[in-house]
Formats: C-alpha cells, structure tokens, sequence
C-alpha cells in the first residue's frame, strides 16, 4: 500500500470510529455478563457455577484469542490498523472480512494493497466491507425474537427434544469444522486428532478423579497439546 | 417454560426454578441485544461514509453497489442461514453476542460449550443457556483486550513470540474444532462418530462450500432424532 493511503487507513478519524465500535461490544459483554450472573440464582445455579463457567470462559478464549491476533497482525499492512481491528478482530472473521475486501478492491480493478490501490480503491474495500458485514447484524437484529419464540414452543411441547437438537446441532457443526480444517495436510489431521484425544481423555480423568478444575482447563490444554502435535509432525 | 423444561433441570438443580427469572432474562437480553446490535450497525456506516463524503475519496456508488452486491451474492444467504444455524446451540443471549462480537465458530461456541461442560449443565437447559452466556461474554472481553494490546503493542509482542510458538498457531483451528468434537463425542460417542462421518463426507462432496455447514448441521439433527424417536415419545 503506497503510504498515502496508509496514512490515511491509520489516521485519527478511523481510529476514534474503531474505539467506538470496541466501546459497543464491551458495552454489550458487560451488560450480558451482570445480567447472566443476576440470573443464575433464580435458576438453581450456585455461585461456585458462575464462577467455574467464568473461570472456564476466560481459560478457553486465550487459544482462540491469540489465533485471531496472529491474522489480525498479517493484516494490518493490508488495511490498516482501525479497520483490521474493527472488522477481523470484533464483528467478523478472518476469512469472511478478506473476502469482502478482496472482492471490494476487485470492483474497483486493482489488487488489494497493489498497485493502483489508492485512496478510493481503500474506500470501496470499507463500504464492502462494512455494508456487507451488517448482513448478519440486520437479521440477528430482527429475527432472534422469532427463533427465541419458535424455540419456546419447542420446548414447550417437548424439552427433551430441545436438548437433542442442541447436542446434535453442535455435533454437525463441528463435525463439519473439523473435517474442514483437517484437510490441510498431515499435520493438520494430527492436530485434530490429539486435541479430540486429549479432550477425551481430560473429561475421563476428571470423571474418574472427581476433579472439576480439570474440566475447565480441558479446552486449552487440548488446543496446546494438539498444536504442538501438529507442529511436531510438520517439521518431521 | 413448561413443566418438562423443570423436569429436564430437576435432576442437577435443587432449588425450584422460576420460569420469570428466565423470562426477564429473554426479555432483557432481547432489549439490550437489538440495542447494541442497531448502535453497532449505525457506527459500522460512520467510517465509509467519513472516508466518502467527510474526505472526499468517494469512489462512486456504482462500484460500491459492485461491491455489495459481488459480496452479497457470494456470502448473502449466510446472513440468514447461520444465526439460524448456531441458535439452537448459542440461545438467545448468546446470538445478540455472537454475532456482535464475531468469530462465533473458532470462539464464541467452544467457549460456550466449555463453560457448560465444566459445570456439566445439560444442553438446552436453563443452566446450560446462562453458563453459555457466561463463557461467551467472557470470550467477547477477553478477545477484546488481546487484539487492543497487540494492536497498539505493534506487532511487537508477535514478533517476540519464538518462531515455533508461532509457527503452532497454524494448526489452532483443527486443534479447536477437534477439541470441541472430543468433549461432545465423549458423552455421546456414537453420535461423534456419525457427526465427523457427515462432515467429512460432505466436505469432499461438491456442494456449494458455504452451505456444507447447514447440511451438515440438518442432517446430524435428523439423524439424531431419528435414533432417539423412541425415547422422545416416552418423554
């Protein structure tokens, strides 16, 4: 990117604007917080739950923290500073916010952060980006309502169903996720297979143990433990 | 919440659960959830329309229109498609934040599904739905004062890393994605099974790649209840 355009993607302006969009969600997260730990207790959740949930929480997101950080720094030469905070590390993700931007620099003929890639090339990758972005805000805005009420109704007529479907929705899911991200290499394969065995093994011991707290490091101990495995394997 | 929701919780929770403490839960977790996705959608048109009209590099709707339209046709449907696709497992509360804070697959669910397997809360209880939307909010926070401090750290905490740490980092999706798989799996092996037979098949199938998760997702359900059609009915 010629350093006009750099200038202009780290100046002040976008800055405040990125701070406002972080102020947003830390707003939300504090809110969802005091209001789950308000409700609890009217639940049947002890306060030591709470605290293990936190606990397991904080434990789990450092992994995954610290992933996105590592795109967010690729990229930040790409689209500056603001913009990479505002889109890869809050709101979306990696691979959906390249996209956009790719496709946003295409219309516009250049190549991002090539040649040609002045200011308003930079401007039409933040429209694609951030129009294309609300997507999603748009109908979790208007719709969670009717999912929240459809769901009642569900569980009205049969909570055990419910619980199934939540299960088996995860399972597809991440059935799905990780057959995807195992068709790397193999590397890639290992990885994903010392982690679910890592995990498995965890829960068991924690079972047979009776110690919670291994349950809540169990997430992060696989990621570790996988990703070392995947990085063993691949400088074989 | 009817009886049989209680009848789900009365086996790990003492205590008789209030179906208003949940209720206002719902209720103001749809207030403060469209709250601050509206606010959020109003400050993610701030920066376009200051870099167009505030500074003059407006590039001409007609490319912005390209620009929005090339990515709607190859993302759009996704708009819909994946809140309805993770509610089942993010809740309420937890699609108001998933979907703000973003990078729900590699984050926001293995977060939540930690934090309810910690405290062994059964999914698609009550205790399941708070303990989710304990880890989720966390995740959010966390996520959040990681990507600030390396950001205006410079890269240069990354670049203090030891190359091999970073290079490791290369493998954290399958290492996540594995690891959620094992603790479901764990519980249900059977359905594990079935759940990564699906997946990698459709993987490998020549479907549309962005709806494979959906399929994936549809057909796990089907299956599921199918095999559990009788226990349903004694339910």
């Amino acid at each position: 990117m010629n350093s006009d355009v750099m200038a202009l993607a780290n100046s002040a302006p976008l800055w405040i604007m990125a701070f406002i969009v972080v102020s947003i969600v830390i707003f939300q997260g504090i809110v969802f917080l005091r209001l789950s730990i308000k409700t609890a207790p009217e639940i049947g959740m002890s306060s030591d739950e709470v605290k293990s949930s936190i606990k397991t929480g904080f434990i789990s997101s450092l992994g995954p923290s610290f992933g996105i950080a590592i795109v967010v720094v690729s990229l930040l030469a790409l689209l500056g500073s603001p913009i990479t905070l505002m889109r890869i590390g809050i709101i979306g993700s990696a691979a959906t916010e390249s996209a956009a931007a790719g496709i946003g620099a295409d219309v516009f003929g250049v190549e991002l952060g090539g040649a040609g890639f002045n200011e308003q090339a930079f401007t039409t990758v933040v429209w694609t980006m951030c129009i294309g972005g609300t997507g999603w805000l748009i109908f979790t805005a208007l719709f969670t309502k009717s999912l929240g009420s459809f769901q009642k109704k569900v569980v009205n007529k049969n909570a055990k169903a419910m619980g199934l479907v939540s299960t088996a929705a995860m399972l597809g899911a991440f059935g799905y996720l990780a057959s995807d991200a195992m068709t790397g290499g193999i590397s890639y394969i290992v990885t994903g297979i010392i982690s679910a065995a890592v995990m498995m093994l965890l829960m068991f011991a924690s079972q047979r143990l009776e110690v919670n707290w291994l349950k809540e490091w169990a997430l992060g101990i696989a990621l570790v433990i996988g990703m070392t495995g995947g990085y063993m394997t691949s400088i074989l | 919440m009817g009886m049989n929701q209680e009848h789900v919780n009365a086996r790990s929770v003492p205590a008789p659960a209030k179906a208003a403490g949940m209720d206002l839960f719902h209720e103001k977790a749809h207030f403060w959830g469209r709250t601050t996705l509206w606010l959020l959608i109003v400050a993610c048109l701030l920066p376009p329309l200051y870099l167009s009209f505030g500074l003059g590099y407006h590039p001409g709707w007609g490319v912005i229109l390209a620009g929005v339209v090339g990515y709607a046709a190859f993302i759009g449907i996704m708009w819909v498609l994946e809140p309805i696709t993770y509610y089942p497992t993010l809740g309420i509360a937890g699609t108001y934040m998933a979907f703000l804070t973003g990078n729900i697959a590699n984050m926001c669910l293995p977060c939540s599904a930690a934090a309810q397997n910690a405290i062994g809360a059964e999914p698609g209880t009550k205790k399941a739905e708070i303990a989710g939307a304990l880890g989720i909010a966390i995740a959010s926070l966390v996520n959040i004062a990681v990507i600030i401090s390396i950001i205006l750290g410079g890269s240069y905490v990354i670049t203090m890393l030891p190359a091999q740490v970073e290079s490791a980092f290369a493998f954290v999706l399958p290492a996540i994605f594995g690891g959620v798989l094992g603790q479901f799996a764990y519980k249900n092996p059977l359905y594990g099974a079935i759940a990564l037979a699906i997946g990698a098949a459709v993987v490998f199938s020549p479907i549309f790649s962005l709806i494979k998760i959906v399929i994936c997702v549809v057909l796990t359900i089907a299956i599921v209840l199918f095999l559990e059609r009788k226990n349903l009915k004694e339910a």
